[in-house]
C-alpha cells in the first residue's frame, strides 16, 4: 500500500516534471510558429487605413495579388524561373551529382576539388558576388580590349550576355551546399554493399546508378523538391547583383516580393505583398506534395 | 601530407578573413573622431545615447558638437552623484523599423527615411514642442527653431491637438538634392561658359575665350553679374554645352553604373520640380483644389498643353503625370542616356559605384591615363563621401588636390525651354529643389522624464546657427531649415560648399510630402522614385525610364503618354 502510494507519487511528480519541460517549447511553438503564422495568413485579408487609424476586412488585396502575379514583368520572370531550374535539374544537379562521386571515390585531386566546390559554402555569398560581378564587368572587358584592342561591354551591362552570367554564377554557388550533402549521403553507404555490388560487375559508373543514386535518392529527392519551391521565391542572386535596382528582365517573383518588403514603408503596404505569397503557396503546396509522392512512388528502391 | 594540409588550412582562412575585408571594405571609412566613438561609458556622468544614421555625411559634425555640449555641461549635474555629461555617438547604416524605436538604446536620432506620421501613429516620439519653440538665446542665437521652419514644415511638422495647439515631435535634418556637379577649375581652364553674345556660327564661337574678360551669358537665372553667369540657361544650351566639351577631348557627364537608374531617376525629378516650380509640384502631394496649369498631351509627337487648367483634387491626382516638366524631364534625360559621347564609359556597368564614379571624376585628367571630367552627376553628399580619395590624392599629389584647394560647384539647373528661360528670369524665385531626404530629428517617447529637458537642449543646441553652419562646413551639405552664414563662415567652406549655400539662397525648396489621407495611405506609391512608372506600349510596366529608353528602345513620346496610362489605372486602388 505504502509502495503504492509511494508510485503514485513519482508518477504525478514525473508528469509535473515533463509538463514543465514541454511548458517552453510549447509556448515557443504556439507564439513563433502559430501565433505568427496565423497572422501571417489573416494579413492578406486585411486593409489598414493608417490615417484614420483602422483596420477593415478585404478580398481586394487578392485581385490586385493576382494582377501583379499575371503581369507580363512578372510572368516573365517566373519563366525565368523555370528556366533556371530547368538548368539547374539538367546541368547542375548531374554535374554535382558526378563531383560528389568523384569526391566520394577519393579519386585524383578530390581533395582540391572538395575544398574548391565547398567554398561557395564557406565564403559569403555576397564577397563571391563582388568578385565575380567586378570579374564579368570591369575585369573581362579589360583582359579583352588588352588582347584585341576591342572594347566590350560587361557581361551583365549587355543586355544579350546578362542573363546567362547570372545563371552561370547560380549554378556556380549551388555546388556547395549540393556537393557537400552529395557526398556526405554517399559515405553512408556501406563498404560491405559496394563490395558486394562489385563482385556482381557494378562497377564505374554502373555503381554510380545501381548502387549509389538508390542510396541516396532521399538527398537528392530533398534537392529536387526543394528547387521546385525555389522557382517560385528565389530571385536568382539579383538582390545581391543589382540592389533594389534590378533590370526588369531578371525580376522574379521571389525578387518582386523580396524587394517590395524592403521597399515598404509601413504596414499598410504588407497585405498585398502577403497576398501574392499565400496565392504562390496555393500553387506551390500541391504540387510539391505531388512530386514528393512521385519521387517517393517511382524513385529507385535500396532494396 | 600534414604540411599540405596545414597549408590548405592557412590559405582558407586567408581566404576568409579576405571574405571579411572585401564586406568591410563596403562600411563607410571611420570618421577621423575615432575615439569619440569608441568611447567607453563613463560612470561618473550622465550619458545621452544619440543614434546617427552614418550615410555620405558620418558623424564628425556630431562629434564636434558633443564635444562642444559635453564641455558646456562638465560642472552641472544631472543625476546623484554624477557631474557632466557624455554623449555616446552610435553611427549606424540601417534604417530604423518603427516598433524598434521604443526599446532602442539611444535617445535622441538624426535619421533620413524617417516617416513622420508613420513614427507618430506608432506613439513612438516625444513632445519637443518646448524645444522647437523655446528661445535658444542662452547659445547666442535670438531665433527659435520655430523661426528657422518653411510654412510648409511647421504645417507639415506641427501637430493640432483638440485644442488646436501645435505640438511638435520631431523637425528635419539635413537636405538631400541629386544634382549635377561641375568640375569648376575645368570649366575656367577650358573657357567652358557661354559668350553673351557668340562670335560666329561655329560650336566654339559661342564659349569664352578669355576667361577672365570675355561678357559671360546670364546663365539659367536670366540675371548678368550672378554666380551662374555663362552656364548653360537651357537644356539646349546644355547639350551644346556637352558637345563643346566632347570637342575639347574632356568627358561631359559621368555616373556611377551601378545606380545610373536611382540616380537619373532622382535628377529626373529634380528637372521636373525645378521646371513646375514648388506650387505645382507640391500639388502632386498636397491634390488641394488648386490647378494644374501645365498638362499636356502628345499630339502628332509633341508635347500640347492643354488649354485650360485642371483642378487636382484627390480624385483626379493622376492628371499630374502629364506635368510639362516630366515630359521634358523626360526628354533631358533620354538624351543623356542615349547619347554615348555625353557621358562616362561606364555609365551602365553594374560594377562602377558612386564611389568608383567619384574618384574618376576626381582622378580624371590627372592619372595620366584619362581626359578630363567635366560634371558629375551625384547627390549633394558626393564631396563629404569622396573626402578619403580627397585624402589619398593630396598625399600622392600635393596640397592642390585638397578639397579646399579645388574647385567644383553645383551646376544650377538648365530651363527646358528658352520661353520658360525667360518667364524665369522675370520672376522673383529662380530654382525650386527637391528635398527627398526624409530626414529627421526626434527625442523617442520612452525617456525618463528627468531626462528630456537635458535631451531637448541637446536639440536645440543642434540647431543654433553657428552649430547648423558647423555642420554645413564639416559636411559640405545644407541643412533643412533656415541659417546664415557670415563672410568668416563662407571662408571655412570649401568652393562647393558655398555653391550650395549660394543654391539655397535663391531656391525655393519643396519637400515630397503632405498630410492629406491619401498619401499618409499610400506613402509608398508617392516616393519620388515611384512616381515615373509607365505602361510600355507592349504591356510592361517600366519603373524607370532610363531602362526604357536604353534597353527597351522606348521613345520619350511613348513613355510619357504611357506614365498616363499607368497612374490614372493605378489610381482606384489606392487606399
Amino acid at each position: 500500500m505504502i509502495k503504492n502510494n509511494t508510485n503514485g507519487k513519482q508518477k504525478k511528480y514525473d508528469k509535473g516534471f515533463y509538463a514543465l519541460i514541454m511548458l517552453f517549447p510549447t509556448i515557443q511553438f504556439l507564439i513563433f510558429y502559430l501565433y505568427v503564422h496565423v497572422d501571417s495568413f489573416l494579413l492578406p485579408f486585411q486593409s489598414y487605413d493608417l490615417a484614420g487609424g483602422t483596420m477593415s476586412w478585404t478580398g481586394s488585396n487578392i485581385s490586385q495579388a493576382l494582377e501583379i502575379l499575371f503581369s507580363q514583368n512578372i510572368l516573365h520572370g517566373f519563366g525565368l524561373n523555370l528556366m533556371s531550374y530547368g538548368i539547374s535539374v539538367c546541368i547542375s544537379m548531374p554535374l554535382s551529382l558526378l563531383f560528389s562521386f568523384y569526391i566520394y571515390k577519393k579519386n585524383f585531386g578530390s581533395k582540391f576539388f572538395r575544398i574548391i566546390l565547398y567554398l561557395p559554402s564557406i565564403i559569403s555569398s555576397l564577397v563571391f558576388v563582388i568578385i565575380y560581378q567586378n570579374f564579368v564587368e570591369r575585369a573581362l572587358p579589360s583582359l579583352v580590349m588588352s588582347i584585341t584592342g576591342e572594347q566590350i561591354q560587361g557581361l551583365i551591362e549587355n543586355m544579350e550576355t546578362r542573363i546567362p552570367t547570372i545563371i552561370v554564377f547560380g549554378i556556380f554557388m549551388s555546388f556547395g551546399s549540393n556537393v557537400i550533402l552529395y557526398t556526405n549521403a554517399m559515405l553512408g553507404i556501406s563498404d560491405e554493399m559496394v563490395d558486394a555490388a562489385k563482385l556482381d560487375g557494378a562497377v564505374g559508373f554502373k555503381e554510380f546508378i545501381y548502387v549509389t543514386m538508390p542510396t541516396i535518392w532521399r538527398t537528392f529527392s530533398v534537392f529536387f523538391i526543394n528547387g521546385l519551391m525555389m522557382i517560385f521565391s528565389s530571385d536568382l542572386n539579383a538582390y545581391a547583383f543589382f540592389g533594389q535596382l534590378a533590370p526588369e528582365n531578371v525580376q522574379t517573383y521571389g525578387y518582386y516580393i523580396f524587394v517590395q518588403t524592403k521597399k515598404a514603408v509601413n504596414i499598410g503596404d504588407y497585405p498585398v505583398l502577403a497576398a501574392m505569397s499565400l496565392m504562390i503557396s496555393l500553387v506551390v503546396i500541391p504540387l510539391v506534395l505531388f512530386v514528393r509522392w512521385a519521387l517517393k512512388k517511382y524513385g529507385p528502391s535500396e532494396e | 601530407m600534414k604540411k599540405i594540409k596545414k597549408a590548405l588550412v592557412l590559405m582558407l582562412s586567408a581566404f576568409m578573413a579576405f571574405s571579411g575585408m572585401a564586406v568591410g571594405c563596403a562600411q563607410p571609412e571611420i570618421p577621423n573622431e575615432n575615439d569619440a566613438l569608441n568611447e567607453e561609458i563613463d560612470p561618473n556622468r550622465t550619458q545621452i545615447h544619440v543614434f546617427c544614421f552614418d550615410g555620405g555625411f558620418g558623424s564628425d559634425w556630431l562629434v564636434s558638437l558633443k564635444k562642444k555640449f559635453e564641455e558646456m555641461h562638465k560642472n552641472d549635474s544631472y543625476e546623484d552623484g554624477k557631474t557632466g555629461v557624455q554623449i555616446m555617438i552610435n553611427p549606424e547604416k540601417d534604417e530604423l523599423d518603427v516598433d524598434e524605436i521604443s526599446y532602442n538604446k539611444n535617445e535622441l536620432f538624426f535619421t533620413e527615411n524617417a516617416y513622420y506620421y508613420d513614427l507618430l501613429r506608432a506613439n513612438a516620439l516625444a513632445d519637443i514642442t518646448d524645444a522647437v519653440t523655446g528661445s535658444l538665446s542662452k547659445f547666442g542665437d535670438e531665433r527659435s527653431i520655430e523661426s528657422k521652419l518653411t510654412d510648409a514644415q511647421k504645417a507639415y511638422y506641427g501637430v493640432k491637438d483638440d485644442n488646436e495647439k501645435v505640438h511638435y515631435y520631431g523637425i528635419p535634418h539635413y537636405s538631400i538634392f541629386m544634382q549635377m556637379n561641375y568640375n569648376v577649375d575645368l570649366f575656367d581652364q577650358k573657357g567652358y561658359y557661354f559668350l553673351d553674345v557668340p562670335t560666329g556660327e561655329t560650336l566654339e564661337d559661342r564659349f569664352v575665350y578669355d576667361v577672365a574678360n570675355d561678357k559671360r551669358s546670364k546663365g539659367p537665372d536670366g540675371v548678368y553679374n550672378t554666380f551662374d553667369d555663362g552656364l548653360p540657361a537651357t537644356y539646349e544650351e546644355f547639350f551644346l554645352l556637352c558637345d563643346y566639351i566632347y570637342q575639347c577631348s574632356d568627358i561631359p557627364l559621368t555616373w556611377a553604373g551601378k545606380v545610373n537608374k536611382g540616380y537619373l531617376s532622382s535628377l529626373l525629378q529634380a528637372l521636373a520640380v525645378d521646371y513646375e516650380g514648388a506650387e505645382q509640384s507640391s500639388l502632386y502631394y498636397n491634390m488641394d483644389g488648386k490647378p494644374a496649369k501645365n498638362l499636356g498631351r502628345v499630339v502628332n509627337g509633341s508635347f500640347v498643353e492643354d488649354e485650360t487648367d485642371t483642378i487636382i483634387t484627390e480624385e483626379n491626382g493622376y492628371e499630374l503625370a502629364r506635368q510639362a516638366g516630366k515630359y521634358y524631364g523626360l526628354q533631358f534625360i533620354e538624351k543623356i542616356v542615349n547619347t554615348e559621347k555625353y557621358h562616362n564609359a561606364l555609365a551602365f556597368n553594374t560594377g562602377h559605384s558612386h564611389m568608383d564614379a567619384q574618384t574618376d571624376f576626381l582622378n580624371a585628367g590627372h592619372d595620366g591615363v584619362t581626359n578630363e571630367s567635366a560634371i558629375l552627376i551625384d547627390g549633394i553628399w558626393w564631396e563629404s563621401e569622396a573626402t578619403a580619395t580627397f585624402n589619398s590624392m593630396v598625399k600622392s599629389k600635393g596640397e592642390q588636390f585638397s578639397k579646399a584647394n579645388r574647385k567644383f560647384a553645383y551646376l544650377p539647373l538648365p530651363k527646358a525651354t528658352a520661353s520658360k528661360a525667360t518667364e524665369t528670369a522675370q520672376s522673383n524665385t529662380k530654382f525650386t529643389l527637391c528635398d527627398y531626404s526624409f530626414s529627421l530629428m526626434y527625442m523617442k517617447k520612452n525617456v525618463a522624464e528627468w531626462k528630456k529637458p537635458l535631451l531637448m537642449e541637446f536639440l536645440q543646441f543642434c540647431n543654433t546657427n553657428e552649430n547648423l553652419v558647423e555642420f554645413t562646413q564639416i559636411t559640405s551639405a545644407i541643412k533643412s531649415i533656415d541659417y546664415t552664414a557670415t563672410e568668416d563662415d563662407m571662408k571655412q567652406m570649401s568652393h562647393y560648399t558655398k555653391s550650395l549655400f549660394n543654391m539655397k539662397k535663391v531656391s525655393d525648396i519643396i519637400q515630397p510630402f503632405s498630410t492629406t489621407d491619401l498619401y499618409v495611405n499610400n506613402q509608398l506609391f508617392f516616393s519620388p522614385l515611384e512616381s515615373y512608372y509607365s505602361k510600355l506600349p507592349s504591356g510592361t510596366n517600366m519603373q524607370y525610364p532610363i531602362e526604357a529608353f536604353r534597353e527597351k528602345n522606348v521613345s520619350v513620346n511613348d513613355y510619357f503618354s504611357g506614365m498616363y496610362t499607368y497612374f490614372s489605372g493605378k489610381w482606384g486602388s489606392l487606399k
